[in-house]
């Protein structure tokens, strides 16, 4: 055996001895367990949805009219907002996240365009104080069609329940 | 213990979280370890590799066919969320090196070394020495040539053994 060979021989070997496994941080299965309890309740939300919409052709087409459900509507180019997470409790990891990410996830699923991120609980400030009331813990940016529709869906937000979610519309083009 | 295909059928009948936590419990230790190593050591862009890599395996569990093991299976989303996640193409001209480990334990020297490779050299030896894959299977997930896969490996082999102290190999093979 030539000496590179010998040499790739014992890296090799001691690579294969580095430990195959570690453990995922403890959010992640409680983000993926609440998926998967999203998705079941979805899916079992949409079988519901096509066995009522199933019944209504039924009998639309036993009275003689046919009625077809009208898709809802996503907006497709509406305008963006940002919803900002003020207060509630502090932590908001475990349980919590993933409650969140479901919401998030859900918004996903029917076609709406959400992403979001978790904000650490220091804080350094540059320039004059902004004197904020409560700690901003998060935000999310949402397309919605308007500020109506934005604050609907901040009012279903988990954080709603204990905390402000603030709705501001993005004004960049 | 209920094996992979039993979990997969309990699964597909009952759809819920305790079944899916049991496959989740079993293989994302090993995606995981695959997705730090892959992501260079950057733990948080592991994390967000894997959560994608499950939610995209989840509706195509049902699609498993049993061609590989399932962890290989599941593994390859999560070579292809790891390379998603890189914004400029994972097979960059190696960048300048890490200043040489200090000498302790094996595992970590190795361990530090390998992270401290371009993201390229590292990801085939990953998936190469670590994880078994052939040169086949790697140029198919990176969508590279295999003469590539071959060539990175090598030069990456060499590039880790400058980065190891030369006594740490020979210690634990002796």
């Amino acid at each position: 055996m030539s000496e590179p060979d010998k040499r790739d021989e014992e890296l090799v070997e001691a690579l294969r001895r580095l430990p195959r496994e570690e453990t995922p941080p403890d959010h992640l299965r409680s983000y993926m367990r609440s998926y998967v309890r999203s998705n079941d309740r979805a899916n079992v939300r949409l079988n519901a949805r096509v066995l009522v919409a199933a019944s209504l052709v039924l009998a639309a087409f036993a009275v003689g009219r046919v009625t077809a459900p009208r898709p809802s509507a996503i907006p497709a180019d509406g305008q963006k907002f940002a919803f900002l997470l003020y207060g509630g409790p502090t932590g908001g990891g475990g349980d919590r996240a993933a409650e969140y990410g479901a919401w998030a996830l859900e918004l996903r699923r029917a076609g709406r365009q959400v992403s979001g991120e978790r904000l650490a609980e220091e804080a350094w400030t540059a320039g004059l104080a902004t004197g904020d009331p409560l700690p901003l813990r998060g935000f999310f940016i949402i397309r919605a069609k308007d500020s109506s529709e934005a604050v609907e869906l901040a009012r279903r937000h988990p954080h709603a329940r204990d905390g402000t979610v603030v709705v501001r519309r993005i004004d960049t083009p | 213990m209920a094996s992979d295909e039993q979990l997969l059928g309990a699964f597909a009948r009952d759809r819920s979280d305790r079944t899916f936590l049991a496959l989740y419990d079993r293989h994302a230790p090993a995606m995981y370890a695959l997705a730090c190593r892959l992501m260079g050591g950057r733990d948080a862009d592991a994390a967000d590799a894997l959560q994608e890599a499950w939610t995209r395996a989840l509706p195509r569990l049902a699609q498993f066919r049993g061609e590989s093991s399932l962890r290989t299976w599941l593994c390859g989303f999560v070579v292809n969320c790891c390379r998603e996640r890189f914004r400029g193409p994972l097979f960059e001209a190696i960048g300048e090196e890490a200043d040489r480990p200090s000498p302790n334990e094996l595992r970590i020297d190795l361990e530090r070394a390998l992270l401290s490779l371009s993201a390229g050299y590292r990801a085939v030896i990953v998936l190469h020495d670590i994880e078994g894959y052939t040169h086949q299977e790697i140029a198919r997930v990176l969508g590279i040539e295999e003469g590539t896969s071959k060539s990175q490996l090598s030069r990456g082999r060499e590039a880790l053994r400058r980065r190891l102290d030369p006594r740490a190999l020979q210690v634990r093979s002796s």
